[in-house]
């Protein structure tokens, strides 16, 4: 097990490593648009424009400039961010409670109501229940969020007023933007939690333990939802990480500045320094989470030895 | 066999619309007519819908006059509901939403000079709310030399930054000569550093100025030089400085997110706003947040639901916020313009003649009517009304290059180009067929469709490519455009410099334009302090670009700003419609903690 993990951590190295650089490349040659210009402002001189060209290095030679950039990065300087001049890692810093809080409210809802739908669906399959949930279901999963959540807005915050317009981490204020950003998703998941719930349910040790007379609720939670966990770890794991890259969408709908509101604003201002410090940051936090998702395959199903 | 039908039923439909979108004969146009030149600033108009229910003290909010002679510089009356004899109540927190690209409070690092600045710091000298002229800020009094290359300034006694330092001529002396340091690029310098020489403080309340030359556009700049802490700034460090910004201002930072929001509490020390305010001391809300939402309907629907007290009105939800009987709305106009560009370097845009016929093809109103619902004004010349500067006879001048298309086809033909095979105007194996780059907004994509289409009624054909701002300057600064789409504003008319100086080619004179005459002209106009005559210069430099239209000018946004009447009053706003917090105060403090 300790053996798997190292390896998995001195293979993220290099493509960690791999994926900045990409970034990085083409934020300074594909992408239109010259930081310079932006951070001129709009009555900036062609020599001071060439002036904080120089100040931001970007006359440098690309592997240069490459280069200076990982040498700070070991040093756990991501460097400043070009418009505010704060610190990468302070702009990060300040965006993570918000994307945080968000995560864990939206995976948890994820997560009860997809394995809701999913257990649900697959116990009752084919009553009116099951074709009324797969309905609502398809169509949440075919809403776009921003939809959904302008909707949300409208009757809950707006009309009825139980509900704060602009988000904050309170409860209250937690609450639309979570229903926003998970409901898509805890509709795809209690798809794939009522295919596998079928497929369990009809095998043979269900079927034997049903004869031996075990409890339906147990022989339902304990014994079939636990073998169908595999595949939800796989989602689980997707998800968190997902989340944790920020959420565009919702964030902008309900005014939460998170790390989707931080890459927004930092592509449309190229801001290079927090776009890089954030494609840095998602990566890892990516292959964290995936690594821990992985893991703990170990412990849902003995079956599987980690090589 | 019943799907079948379904089928068929279904595409016939569905080629029936086609045909009839396709057959719909274009409405036909007739040549628009040209109002007159407006004549000065028009001040905000005010409308609000009556309340539902009437309020015990309520005034009635009074509607400003509509038009405004320049002499006028009374601010328009907000409601004056005042609970108690002795003023307004003290306390609350006034939440607005300012979408205003804010990046931080460090005037070294901040790319122009933010409104936010303005909350916590004060400058020398402050716009009328006109915009006609200047009042004292932190400076009481300035008096110009004989030969207006010196300016000395009477500082207002007893200023105080608020950790405590003194606000003296010595700290305005600081400020202006790390302002116009040259290792250290900030936009004053841009300005400042070719024109102020030296500064000097021979007493605690005397500030001098020593010019190159005579400046004209120097109070405007100084009106954006915000007066910093040395003592902070030297504490801090250029670094986080930033984060901790001190100045005089009615506001003191007390937690800041960049583009999320911020934070301020009353800076309880203040006793020395602009002298227009009926507030002479220290704001009367105890906190001050200010909110930043990338979403118009986030936006609009927080002020619906009194979550914040003032936002910006998108024009999608004007109709509504006039009929809630909850908001006022102010409406204003921008200082810029918007307006179509050529690269005057790319053939044939460097023909004079083209660049007017393609302004003889655009039909204002038709334009205005698609990117903002008619809530814009036409202009024809290239300053606002609500700039310095602007001139009636000039803006008349510009009219009389109106809308017609037949003197649009005339012009074309007279320069040798006629419509090919494909209705296109050809000349020599060259095509009028040019890309149109343009921001990625909608009311700009609708406005670029109206402008294609009006062109394509002339024989020229516009591929439009709708491009983020930051990649459309791009194109502009290394002459790749050829006609663009953009706005461009500014309180003073060096805007004329910036955009049409040829020294500015690869910076910010985007149609790259070049002419001796203009340069001039323009040079003229900077040099000359006094404003009268300066407004006679502004009107001649205006008349060579009229001539030479390097950029087709079309519309003034209006300006929308919606606010809470049953929530707050004693806003006070400006002529572009900007609000002003000093004598600010919430309703009910209670409610909103």
């Amino acid at each position: 097990m300790l053996t798997y993990i190292v390896r998995r951590l001195l293979i993220s190295i290099p493509l960690v490593l791999v994926l900045v650089f990409v970034v990085f490349i083409l934020l300074r040659t594909l992408v239109p648009g010259d930081p310079a210009l932006i951070l001129g402002g709009e009555t900036a001189s062609v020599e001071r424009l060439a002036q904080i060209r120089q100040e931001q290095g970007l006359d440098k030679p690309l592997l240069v400039q490459f280069g200076i950039f990982l040498g700070h990065v070991v040093q756990g300087n991501l460097g400043r961010s070009s418009i505010t001049n704060e610190p990468v890692t302070e702009r990060l810093w300040v965006a993570l409670p918000v994307t945080l809080a968000l995560t864990t409210s939206t995976f948890i809802y994820i997560m009860i109501l997809g394995l809701t739908i999913g257990v649900v669906t697959a116990y009752w399959q084919d009553t009116w229940l099951d074709n009324l949930v797969r309905v609502l279901s398809v169509l949440s999963a075919s809403m776009p969020t921003f939809w959904l959540g302008l909707m949300l807005m409208l009757l809950f915050a707006v009309t009825l007023g139980w509900f704060p317009v602009i988000g904050d981490l309170s409860p209250r204020g937690l609450f639309l933007p979570t229903i926003t950003l998970g409901t898509g998703s805890a509709a795809g998941l209690g798809r794939l939690v009522r295919a596998n719930m079928l497929d369990v349910l009809g095998s043979d040790y269900v079927r034997a333990a049903r004869a031996k007379g075990v409890r339906e609720s147990r022989v339902v939670l304990s014994h079939a939802l636990r073998n169908t966990l595999i595949p939800v770890v796989t989602i689980a794991g997707f998800t968190i990480g997902g989340l944790l890259g920020g959420a565009v969408v919702t964030e902008s709908i309900f005014g939460l500045g998170g790390l989707g509101t931080l890459a927004i604003i930092a592509i449309g201002t190229r801001d290079y320094a927090v776009i890089q410090g954030d494609v840095l940051f998602i990566c890892v936090v990516y292959l964290m989470v995936n690594l821990i998702a992985d893991v703990s395959y170990a412990f849902v199903d003995p079956r599987v030895r980690l090589q | 066999m019943k799907q079948r039908s379904l089928f068929v039923a279904l595409s016939g439909m569905m080629i029936a619309s086609v045909l009839l979108g396709a057959c719909a004969a274009p409405a036909v146009v007739p040549t628009a007519t040209v109002p007159p030149a407006p004549t000065a600033i028009v001040f905000p108009t005010e409308t609000s819908a009556p309340a539902a229910t009437t309020a015990p003290t309520a005034a009635p909010t009074t509607a400003a006059a509509a038009t405004a002679a320049p002499t006028t510089a009374a601010a328009t009356a907000a409601p004056t509901t005042a609970p108690t004899a002795s003023g307004p109540a003290k306390g609350g927190t006034l939440t607005v939403v300012d979408n205003v690209d804010y990046a931080t409070l460090d005037p070294f690092n901040e790319t122009w000079t933010n409104p936010a600045f303005f909350e916590v710091y004060d400058t020398l000298v402050n716009y009328k709310l006109d915009f006609s002229g200047f009042v004292g800020g932190i400076s009481d009094s300035w008096t110009f030399s004989a030969d207006n290359k010196t300016v000395t300034f009477k500082l207002h006694p007893g200023v105080k930054f608020t950790d405590g330092t003194p606000m003296d001529a010595t700290a305005v002396k600081w400020n202006l000569d790390h302002y116009t340091d040259k290792t250290v690029p900030n936009p004053i310098c841009d300005v400042l550093c070719g024109v102020l020489t030296s500064t000097a403080a021979p007493d605690a309340s005397t500030i001098v100025l020593t010019l190159s030359q005579p400046f004209a556009p120097l109070m405007d700049e100084l009106s954006g030089v915000p007066m910093i802490s040395p003592a902070a700034y030297q504490k801090y460090g250029k670094d986080n400085y930033g984060q901790n910004p001190v100045g005089t201002g009615p506001f003191v930072v007390k937690s800041q997110i960049a583009n999320d929001h911020r934070t301020l509490v009353r800076n309880p020390d203040y006793a020395w706003p602009p002298t227009y305010y009926k507030n002479p001391g220290a704001a009367y809300p105890d906190t001050f947040v200010v909110k930043q939402l990338l979403d118009d309907a986030t936006m609009y629907s927080a002020l619906e639901t009194g979550q914040v007290q003032i936002a910006p009105v998108p024009g999608q939800f004007l109709a509504q916020a006039r009929s809630n009987a909850n908001l006022t709305v102010v409406q204003g106009i921008d200082q810029g313009i918007q307006y179509i560009g050529f690269n005057t370097q790319y053939p044939p845009f460097d023909d004079k003649n083209i660049r007017q016929a393609i302004g003889y093809a655009i039909n204002r109103d038709e334009v205005i009517k698609a990117g903002f619902n008619g809530e814009a004004d036409p202009i024809y010349g290239p300053l606002s009304p609500a700039e310095f500067g602007y001139s009636q006879a000039a803006e008349t001048e510009a009219r009389k290059q109106s809308f017609n298309t037949d003197t649009a086809k005339q012009m074309l033909a007279t320069a040798g180009w006629t419509p090919g095979s494909d209705g296109i105007m050809a000349k020599g194996g060259k095509r009028m067929e040019f890309t149109f780059i343009l921001p990625p907004d909608d009311a700009s994509k609708r406005m670029a469709e109206t402008i294609q289409s009006q062109l394509a009624d002339v024989g020229i054909k516009l591929n439009l490519k709708p491009e983020e701002i930051a990649a459309l300057k791009a194109e502009t600064v290394k002459g790749t455009a050829q006609m663009f789409l953009l706005y461009m504003g500014l309180a003073d008319p060096r805007i004329l410099c910036f955009q049409f100086c040829s020294e500015n080619i690869n910076g910010t004179d985007r149609t790259r334009f070049k002419n001796a005459d203009l340069d001039k002209a323009l040079a003229a106009m900077n040099a000359e302090v006094d404003p009268e005559k300066r407004k006679a210069l502004v009107e001649a430099a205006e008349m060579i670009i009229i001539d030479q239209r390097p950029e087709i000018p079309f519309a003034v946004k209006h300006t929308f700003t919606g606010y809470r009447k049953d929530q707050v009053g004693g806003l006070v706003f400006n002529a572009i419609g900007g609000a002003l917090y000093q004598d600010a105060y919430l309703l009910n403090p209670q409610a909103q903690q």
